[in-house]
């Protein structure tokens, strides 16, 4: 799929050029049609632009609180897509979302199914304002207005800025097209290549896909065919089948955007490819019931029998709304289809699974991807570190709370000398990953948004010291736990256990469904850590005045104290900030109320 | 009148560092409030050991008393420092 997506995009380029270039010579009123669609593909992306500056994720916000039932989901794509008019970027954003686990498979398909249905508003909206009306003449000062507004400084009047430039370039672009077409008429009269019957149905519903395929846009594709069709140089019948086919076509994109993703985006894009080429099937099967169906429905609402343009934008509902229906009972085997199709791969531990480019075109779902990533970083430091110590597997972190049952396993066979192999094996290329990928998603991010990433890039900094830390520490654990001095032996178990014990209780903490407040109740570890350290001192220098262990014992565990306390304290940092609240309501003020070292250092003097 | 402060609202609501100080604000707000029943659930069982002091469970209850007086320290200098950002949060406010 890489391969053919580079290779597309390598000769597509030149292959479209020329074909232009021939397309000016044959006419020239073709460089007005040619002109008209760029200035209209240039309106839709500016206007989908304007939507993401100004929305400042609203867009997104919403998308994560709306899916959660399968009527939500559909109405959000419905609703996003009328208002920003491209279903492209409401598909690309669930992609983007299914991809980062910010939504389920069943919710995004919601969206698409929507979105196919907000899409037809896209047909009635030029059929009535931009093909009856003059809407040049409004686009123009429309257009002025918005220049003077992206010129300013603000986001949000940029913004908005982007918004009417796209409005005005969108309407203009169709008079454009308009244009063209009136004077081409009077050259070629392009009706002379109509196809009746079958033959028709199929050739037209290609060149749909073919045009719509070329110009990455629907909308694009339906302003020619409403163009074409109101000023008599394509028949009805023949219009459907474009109209058929622009439709299917339109899921190029979304299937190209899904590439780079997870499989839940490659599945979601599956989707929308599945959907809509059956949708095009049972319109083609169904041609003529579905003419007879717009007929009677446009005699209801009072739409004139030749007025083709409003006709063929009921069609367009109708057949969208018929694939809806026909899908929505079948929602739940349809998800089971595409879990089977794309089934999911397991990806090797050290290497990213939520960071890829799909994420990256938001930064709601980077932020979301690159938590989950640091996150799964964080439960690798973890494993590495328990091992180093001699505390097997994940499983001894409840056994350890309630019976201690890691202090049995004292053998010192079980420490590594190392952990610097496990370090660079397992913890550094995702680590790299991560930075790299937070390097690479600056634009369009706000200055807290840039925080929150960097926060999160702190929390890899944190668990990559305290690894280092530990790996100082193992030699001489794995010294003195074989040494005949019991009491060196005992203090370099105690810090072992402290190691493990920190772990262990932040993964209670972590699990604790119950307690609202996690981050806060790790400062009840800090503030154990803290008085730990200075009893470990105290209680070094007493055993060195008892004759118990010697200088030499005594400096290396004054300094490997140091190391894991370090270590101990830079986890908890790392946790304190992965753990946060994900309720942006309670984490702000979570994280901001979170005791610092000098704080806790006060509590201790206060006692 | 209203007017000015229809506009002062939309400016704070399309200013987007104002929007976060507001957040912040509206979070530690629930955020204290939640230590203070944190707080008082602490106080109240301290002050259970203290009233029920029996011979046999002394060193126990000892013990236990020191790991809620230790959190009760926590959650009182958690909330100082709430309160604290809450006023500063406060005055960025008035002062703009």
């Amino acid at each position: 799929m890489v391969i053919i997506k580079k290779g597309w995009e390598r000769a597509s380029l030149p292959i479209l050029a020329l074909l232009l270039i021939l397309g000016f010579w044959w006419s020239s009123d073709f460089i007005v049609i040619a002109a008209g669609v760029a200035i209209f593909l240039l309106g839709m992306q500016a206007l989908e632009g304007g939507f993401r500056t100004f929305t400042g994720g609203l867009l997104d916000k919403v998308l994560q609180y709306s899916t959660d039932r399968i009527w939500k989901s559909l109405l959000f794509g419905i609703v996003s897509t009328t208002f920003v008019q491209s279903s492209t970027l409401v598909s690309v954003l669930s992609i983007s979302f299914l991809s980062a686990g910010l939504i389920s498979l069943g919710g995004g398909i919601g969206v698409i199914l929507g979105a196919n249905l907000g899409t037809t508003t896209g047909a009635w909206l030029i059929a009535v304002f931009g093909l009856k009306t003059s809407v040049a003449t409004y686009a123009m000062p429309v257009l002025a207005m918005g220049a003077l507004l992206v010129f300013q400084r603000a986001k949000v009047w940029k913004g908005a800025g982007y918004i009417l430039v796209g409005v005005g370039f969108f309407f203009l672009g169709i008079d454009f097209i308009k244009e063209g077409f009136e004077s081409f008429k009077s050259d070629i009269d392009l009706v002379q290549f109509a196809m009746p019957g079958l033959l028709g149905l199929l050739v037209y519903t290609v060149v749909g896909i073919v045009a719509t395929v070329v110009m990455q846009s629907s909308h694009a594709s339906i302003v020619l065919i409403l163009t074409a069709l109101s000023l008599d140089q394509v028949t009805y019948q023949n219009s459907l089948a474009l109209a058929i086919g622009s439709n299917v076509g339109t899921t190029i994109t979304a299937m190209l955007s899904s590439i780079g993703a997870q499989v839940e985006g490659r599945r979601l894009a599956g989707a929308h490819v599945v959907f809509n080429l059956a949708t095009g099937i049972v319109a083609l099967v169904l041609i003529q019931p579905l003419i007879l169906a717009v007929d009677w429905l446009c005699g209801v609402v009072n739409i004139n029998q030749s007025d083709y343009t409003l006709k063929l934008a009921m069609f367009h509902t109708i057949f969208n709304v018929l694939g809806v229906a026909l899908v929505l009972p079948f929602l739940k085997q349809f998800e089971l289809f595409l879990l089977n199709v794309f089934p999911a791969s397991t990806p090797s531990q050290s290497q990213p699974v939520f960071l890829n480019r799909s994420v990256a075109k938001y930064p709601d779902t980077a932020i979301e991807a690159i938590h989950n990533e640091t996150e799964r970083l964080y439960d690798i430091s973890a494993e590495i570190i328990l091992t180093g110590v001699g505390i097997q597997g994940s499983e001894t972190l409840s056994s350890y709370l309630s019976n201690k049952e890691v202090s049995r396993s004292k053998s010192d066979a079980l420490i590594s000398n190392s952990i610097s192999d496990e370090y660079t094996l397992e913890f550094k290329p995702l680590y790299e990953g991560i930075v790299e990928f937070i390097c690479r998603t600056g634009s369009d991010t706000t200055l807290q948004e840039i925080e929150q990433m960097h926060e999160i890039r702190m929390a890899g900094i944190y668990l990559s010291e305290a690894i280092m830390s530990i790996n100082q520490f193992l030699e001489n654990l794995k010294r003195y736990l074989a040494s005949k001095n019991q009491y060196a032996k005992h203090e370099y178990n105690e810090l072992r256990l402290l190691v493990g014990r920190v772990l262990f209780e932040i993964e209670a903490v972590r699990n604790d469904s119950l307690n609202e407040m996690n981050v806060l109740s790790l400062d009840e570890l800090k503030l154990m850590l803290e008085s730990n350290d200075l009893e470990k001192y105290s209680a070094i220098e007493s055993l060195i005045r008892s004759d118990d262990i010697d200088a030499s014992i005594a400096t290396s565990l004054i300094s490997d104290s140091g190391d894991v306390h370090m270590a101990c304290k830079q986890i908890l940092r790392a946790a304190q900030i992965l753990f946060v609240s994900r309720e942006k309501d309670v984490g702000i003020g979570e994280q901001s109320m979170v005791l610092d070292e000098s704080e806790i250092r006060n509590i201790l003097k206060g006692r | 009148m209203k007017l000015k402060k229809a506009l002062k609202k939309m400016t704070e609501y399309l200013n987007s560092d104002r929007r976060y100080q507001l957040a912040q604000y509206d979070s530690i707000k629930k955020v204290l409030k939640k230590l203070k029943s944190k707080r008082n659930q602490l106080r109240e069982k301290i002050a259970f050991i203290d009233n029920n002091q029996d011979e046999i469970h002394k060193a126990n209850n000892s013990d236990e008393r020191q790991k809620l007086q230790s959190k009760l320290d926590i959650v009182n200098a958690q909330r100082k420092k709430g309160v604290r950002l809450m006023k500063e949060l406060k005055s960025i406010r008035e002062d703009k």
